[in-house]
């Protein structure tokens, strides 16, 4: 008899970029690395599982601009191109490492995985892994959740509720057009809570959402399971805190698992290390030399000398690790038990991205992990969140505390110098759409407006500029520090596309073509209906 | 790839676009506690735009163009946005006539621009307990961070004129915020009295508090997680040999190297590449006729030795 429960819940979210002006564009392959190193494996790892009939749960967040990627046919058709390229070198590789027998066998494995990539992409799903994902979910051992539409930080939208409501309304109605089902359950971007959005949810039908640990501990009134039970806001919405004993070991840089010196390393990568001549068909966008994703090191140690990584070896500390944050689950849930009297859940919540692309044995370690759970102990079980909900109705009333899982815990990473020049103007143009929204509110349904005239397809794309220009990626990018000038294009790209459309529509002056360019480019969420946005 | 997770030295961004700097940031000020002295009114008359100069671009298809945004909007209002439990975020726009009226209200030359921070009591109440003023300088357009100091409490923000006599003439007033709590609450459930004991209740907290002032999770765990250790760089040198082996025959013909077949491109040329270890490499290359009845052998030997000093 289990004495608790273990939710692990995959966030999976990319920022909307897709660049149909230029042939090849450097940001795009962000898309295309993470298909192939995680979205990809992660695929192969849970139908292996399923293959296997190991009874496991998992819980896996696909946020509405990622699922619009992977639906997209041109993104579909560079990526399959640039998997193509990655094959290609690898065979090289193979050839070009025969006197270097510590390195030709990576190179062969390189090229087995890719090949693997390509058969699970085209062969196996037909190049759509939506529906590979719904599949998944329709097994019942995964649950897909939602994300605000474009991530928006929700807590910096000025309590502008139809700004709010439009980011979780369209994203409930994309994950059902692309899933096949409403979501139970929404991954709020960055964990950004503010008291008061819980109702905005249950508006949406949601039944739950997560948040930081500190949202929950600090909750009104006090909750009496801290974070091992959710608690059910006066909304009817639930909602879970992360753990953070379990997040810790695979988070930390200085306890977590991905730091192991048998782990591959992330950043000595063939772009970096090899002939520029070599190298250079392989390199995304303008040339500049940067990662591929064929990489021949292990960490090895706080050195700038690496050793060529053993895979086997790896394979090993990934199953070793595995074995270690069961037994850490296991002591966690008995102590939990006997305290709370109830059988508590742990919510450990990840980046997708972290399994298989930064953590090259992540997927490894999630697949053994997986299956230990499910036959080498009988202290607790893997469950959803909607799940446990059924399973375990009667919860504490109580409201979450604003927070997120950033820097310090609030809204620091998304307000301070290096931002907060979008505020204004992303605020500007909420107002504006919800303006806008208004006055045209009867148009799309009103006698022979039809809703593909003009107007209509006007206000449906500054519908998606804003979304576009909301992503908490763009903020987040500032505050880091890399790719920044990209982050400000796309930030200030959105917000003048905005703009101009309302000032045409304002003043009844379209212009066609340029409309139909910026569909074009700009074309997320293809069935939005602007009156998302009348309050 | 994603930005979400490695500020890392090493993944450089690598467009050549050049970097595009916000005036706006250039001008983004940290947070500072309340100035004991405010500037002078009026400011300067080159008021900051608010968003970056428009980026520098490669030349795609069919570029359309984007209009830079604009510097304001022409409107007068305050924006009041809570950052964390203690600070506070504003932003404002007074347009020029209405700076005018308030001036000339006034009937002070001296007057100066304020920001004025209401504390209100827990409950929704409409009567503010408190105050305190911040000068501040950029009238047209500005930001400013203030240090409100109590976590879960509700605020807004007037900005206005004030005279040399402390009258104040309000220009907007802003929405009212709550700053997030920082513990535990106080409100207990008798149904639900924690499970815990004060004890437990006390390492989970100091737990959570130890994760947010950590890197966080989110975004930057990722990085954190593969952080590459800063090892001491100095100057450096790194140097790799390689072995092109290139060739021409039939091109209906059947080529090895070393005994594994070599494809021959439609022309019947070939090249290899092999990087090249230290040691004699014996490279055998045999070409055979389509019809199988004439072979050649061509064997190049190469030694490589490496000395590093």
């Amino acid at each position: 008899m289990a004495k608790g429960h273990l939710a692990l819940i995959l966030h999976a979210h990319l920022p909307y970029i897709r660049h149909p002006e230029y042939d090849d564009f450097l940001e795009e392959h962000w898309l295309y690395e993470a298909i192939t190193e995680s979205y990809i494996p992660l695929i192969q790892t849970l139908e292996g599982l399923l293959a296997d009939q190991v009874p496991f749960r998992l819980t896996l967040s696909v946020s509405p601009s990622l699922a619009n990627m992977l639906a997209d046919p041109l993104l579909l058709q560079r990526y399959e191109r640039r998997l193509n390229g990655l094959i290609e070198l690898a065979a090289k590789e193979v050839e070009r490492t025969r006197w270097q027998p510590e390195f030709n066998r990576l190179a062969l494995r390189y090229h087995g995985l890719l090949t693997r990539v390509r058969e699970t992409f085209v062969d196996r799903h037909q190049r759509d892994l939506i529906a590979a994902l719904r599949r998944l979910a329709d097994s019942g051992a995964v649950e897909l959740m939602t994300c605000a539409a474009t991530h928006g930080y929700l807590p910096l939208m000025n309590g502008n509720r139809a700004s709010i409501r439009a980011q979780i309304q369209v994203a409930v109605a994309e994950h059902e057009r692309h899933f096949g089902r409403r979501p139970q359950g929404i991954w709020l971007p960055e964990c950004g809570y503010e008291a008061g959005l819980e109702n905005i949810l249950a508006e949406a039908g949601l039944r739950y959402f997560v948040v930081d640990t500190h949202g929950i501990l600090y909750a009104t009134p006090r909750p009496k399971y801290g974070v091992f039970a959710p608690i059910i806001c006066p909304s009817g919405v639930a909602a879970f805190g992360r753990d953070v004993e379990s997040s810790r070991q695979v988070w930390s840089s200085k306890e977590g698992y991905p730091g192991d010196y048998a782990y591959r390393d992330f950043y000595r990568d063939v772009g970096w290390d090899l002939d520029y001549d070599y190298v250079r068909p392989y390199l995304p966008g303008d040339g500049k030399r940067t990662s591929i994703g064929i990489k021949y090191y292990r960490i090895t140690g706080p050195t700038d000398h690496k050793e060529p990584y053993d895979p086997e070896r790896a394979l090993e500390r990934a199953a070793e690790h595995a074995g270690h944050f069961m037994f850490n689950r296991e002591r966690q849930v008995e102590h939990l038990q006997s305290v709370l009297g109830r059988e508590p859940i742990v919510v450990a919540p990840y980046d997708a991205e972290l399994f298989g692309h930064w953590w090259h044995e992540g997927l490894s370690f999630l697949d053994f992990l997986l299956r230990k759970v499910a036959y080498d102990q009988d202290t607790f079980k893997t469950i959803t969140p909607g799940e446990y909900l059924t399973r375990f109705p009667r919860l504490q009333r109580a409201t979450p505390s604003t927070s997120s899982w950033g820097y310090k815990g609030y809204h620091d990473v998304w307000l301070n110098g290096s931002n907060h020049w979008i505020y204004p103007h992303l605020h500007k143009a909420a107002d504006r759409m919800v303006q806008l929204a208004e006055r045209f509110r009867d148009l799309g349904s009103g006698e022979g407006a039809g809703f593909g005239s003009l107007r209509v397809r006007a206000l449906n794309q500054a519908a998606r500029e804003l979304l576009l220009a909301q992503h908490s990626d763009w903020a987040f990018i500032m505050k880091t520090g890399t790719m920044v000038q990209y982050a400000h294009r796309r930030t200030w790209t959105h917000l003048s596309r905005f703009n101009r459309l309302f000032h045409e529509l304002e003043a009844d002056r379209l212009d066609p073509d340029w409309l139909e360019v910026v569909e074009g480019r700009d074309n997320i969420f293809p069935r939005i209906d602007y009156r998302v946005y009348c309050r | 790839m994603p930005p979400r997770h490695a500020p890392d030295a090493q993944v450089k961004p690598l467009s050549t676009r050049p970097a595009v700097q916000s005036p706006e940031i250039a001008l983004a000020v940290a947070p500072v506690p309340p100035p004991q002295t405010a500037p002078p009114f009026p400011p300067p008359q080159t008021a900051p735009a608010l968003q970056p100069s428009p980026p520098v671009q490669d030349a795609p298809r069919d570029e359309i163009a984007d209009d830079p945004l604009p510097p304001a909007y022409g409107e007068d209002g305050i924006t009041l946005l809570c950052k964390d439990p203690y600070w506070l975020h504003a932003y404002w726009e007074i347009t020029e006539p209405s700076q005018q009226r308030a001036l000339e209200s006034l009937g002070d030359p001296k007057a100066r621009l304020f920001l004025r921070l209401h504390h209100y009591p827990r409950g929704g109440s409409a009567t503010s307990d408190g105050f305190y003023d911040v000068g501040v300088s950029e009238w047209r357009r500005g930001h400013e961070y203030l240090h409100c100091g109590r976590p879960d409490a509700a605020f807004e923000v007037e900005i206005g004129l004030k005279a040399e006599d402390g009258r104040f003439v309000s220009l907007a007033r802003s929405n009212r915020v709550t700053t997030p709590r920082d513990r535990m609450s106080d409100v207990i459930d008798e149904e639900w009295t924690t499970a815990f004991g004060e004890q437990e209740l006390a390492i989970l907290t100091a737990r959570a508090r130890e994760e947010m002032a950590s890197l966080g999770v989110s975004s930057f765990g990722g990085s954190a997680g593969l952080a590459r250790p800063e090892a001491e760089r100095g100057f450096w040198f790194v140097l790799g040999t390689e072995l092109v082996v290139y060739g021409a025959t039939e091109p209906d013909a059947r080529v090895t190297c070393q005994g594994r077949p070599v494809v021959l491109r439609s022309d019947g040329t070939f090249t290899l590449r092999f990087a090249l270890p230290d040691g004699v490499q014996e490279i055998p290359c045999v070409a055979t006729s389509a019809d199988g009845g004439t072979t050649m052998t061509i064997t190049p030997r190469v030694e490589q030795t490496t000395r590093r000093q």
